[in-house]
């Protein structure tokens, strides 16, 4: 899970990146808000991330999007097409989290979160 | 409204066809985005009791009260009682958005604006919403028509059946964490008012008239939720008058205008104070989820009490998911606080069981195939008295 530099985050745990993907606290850190990215439904990082963070599958995830979404309850994350996109929109955004492998990371950003295979 | 029930079905089907995909666009400081979602559901009557009631060709299987959705005895595949396709704007600006969204449903052949409110975030805690927005009496009631969002092809009507689902007025929401639990709290006031109530057609006939108004609503809810564990408590009271509208179905055999429409206006309950309590109790734990709602429904000054529950057990196995679910709605005369004996016209006892299979197609998008048999066992002289049913429905939902 990579933020700017500027975002004044230095770390993350596992709750605080589920309240902020799953629309339970849209609060980063004071006065800046958190613009989660989300990769295409379709992508392998996307299912993934959501596997390993909540253990839900794309299905159940679009189903509790849904609920909120339709309810206006909460956003869902922005959509961004790409993990280079990804990195792009957290260097150009000091509130935007995104979650990249390890291998796009760049000096541009800072990783807060690492979210390891089981 | 197009009167051609055929071409209903069939531009309504044709819109989904032709739906974008959701939008998203950036107007200066104004954010504007859009998306929707629809259900196209076919439903087959297998069986159940045969007899006329009231206009209905029955065996009947009523799926959703409100909307006066009935599937009836036809041998034909019948599409029109529960699919819709639905697609809701908002517009962003600051802590500012309003919302809107219309349901068309094969059921009314219509186009309803569902919700329409303006909500203003107080604090990352704290919001106000004022408008038109769904009365949460149920769990589900805020995700009634998102199919996706359901296990089931359509809800339980055992629990989910009742004349009211919408208000117009004022909420506030109050989302935060108390330790380890996340905590959603709504305070609501407001009014609704129903012309021709589909709820009163599945009493008084197809074609009757009617008019609900519910006043002076005020309540609350409160979810809770916590790793695999979700509760939620709901507290829903208003001032209620129902009244005939103008056409009634003359259900009196001793009448000499039975089994046709008659004028009627006047009430069809004194006004009353109304008090809805429920809570519920979800699980997904692991590959398991349990789905248990339970309401009571008090008519002060009037002489019956409603309640009604379900419990429902699922099993996620990769992209399947089978479903077991009993269901029940009775209702019971009431004096004094206390539950009297059975008449010949109460109670009203119809419990329900429900087999669902869900299959995750795309992320985005699911089918589900489900068979629904309701025991009517209330008392022999309640009119009207639909009796039993078998019903088979497969229904695709997607959003977008």
């Amino acid at each position: 899970m990579v933020v700017n530099p500027k975002s004044g985050v230095s770390k993350l745990n596992k709750d605080d990146v589920i309240d902020i993907f799953m629309g339970r606290n849209r609060q980063l850190s004071p006065g800046i808000s958190a613009v989660p990215l989300d990769l295409p439904a379709t992508s392998a990082e996307r299912e993934a991330f959501y596997l390993r963070l909540t253990g839900k599958s794309m299905s159940q995830i679009t189903a509790y999007w849904a609920r909120l979404h339709f309810t206006g309850r909460a956003s869902p994350p922005a959509l961004v097409l790409s993990q280079e996109n990804a990195i792009q929109r957290v260097i150009d955004d000091r509130g935007a989290l995104a979650y990249v492998s390890r291998s796009q990371i760049t000096a541009q950003v800072k990783v807060v979160f690492e979210l390891n295979e089981k | 409204m197009i009167k051609n029930a055929y071409m209903q079905t069939f531009l309504m089907f044709a819109m989904t066809l032709l739906i974008p995909s959701s939008f998203a666009q950036q107007v200066g400081a104004i954010s504007f985005s859009g998306s929707g979602f629809y259900t196209i559901m076919a439903g087959k009557m297998l069986g159940g009791s045969h007899s006329n009631v009231q206009d209905y060709n029955c065996p009947c299987y009523i799926s959703d009260y409100a909307q006066a959705s009935v599937y009836t005895g036809t041998s034909r595949l019948q599409w029109k009682p529960d699919s819709k396709v639905g697609a809701q704007g908002s517009a962003t600006y600051n802590d500012f958005s309003i919302t809107a969204q219309a349901v068309v449903r094969g059921a009314t052949g219509a186009a309803n604006l569902e919700w329409l409110y303006g909500n203003y975030n107080l604090n990352n805690q704290i919001s106000v919403q004022l408008g038109r927005k769904r009365l949460p009496m149920f769990y589900y009631s805020d995700v009634q028509d998102i199919g996706i969002s359901l296990p089931w092809t359509h809800l339980p009507p055992s629990l989910y059946g009742w004349e009211a689902v919408n208000y117009n007025g004022i909420n506030l929401r109050y989302q935060d964490r108390w330790s380890d639990w996340s905590a959603t709290a709504n305070l609501l006031a407001g009014d609704e008012s129903i012309n021709n109530s589909g709820y009163w057609k599945i009493y008084n006939g197809r074609q009757s008239q009617s008019s609900v108004k519910w006043s002076n609503i005020i309540g609350g809810d409160l979810t809770l939720s916590r790793d695999w564990l979700e509760t939620r408590a709901v507290y829903i009271q208003s001032r209620t008058e129902e009244n005939y509208g103008g056409l009634l179905w003359d259900s009196n055999p001793a009448s000499p205008t039975y089994q046709t429409y008659v004028p009627q206006t006047g009430s069809i309950y004194p006004p009353s104070k109304q008090q809805i309590m429920g809570v519920s109790f979800n699980v997904d734990y692991q590959n398991w989820l349990l789905r248990s709602e339970f309401i009571q429904i008090n008519h002060v000054g009037l002489t019956w009490r409603d309640h009604a529950q379900i419990i429902g057990v699922g099993y996620h196995y990769g992209k399947w998911q089978p479903m077991a679910t009993w269901s029940e709605y009775w209702s019971t005369i009431i004096t004094d606080g206390v539950i009297q004996p059975a008449t010949p016209s109460y109670p009203i006892l119809q419990p329900l069981i429900s087999l669902t299979l869900k299959y995750d197609l795309t992320p985005t998008s699911d089918l589900k195939i489900q068979f629904d048999s309701l025991t009517d066992k209330s008392s022999p002289l309640n009119i009207p008295n639909y009796g039993n049913s078998r019903l088979l429905t497969l229904s695709f939902d997607s959003v977008f």
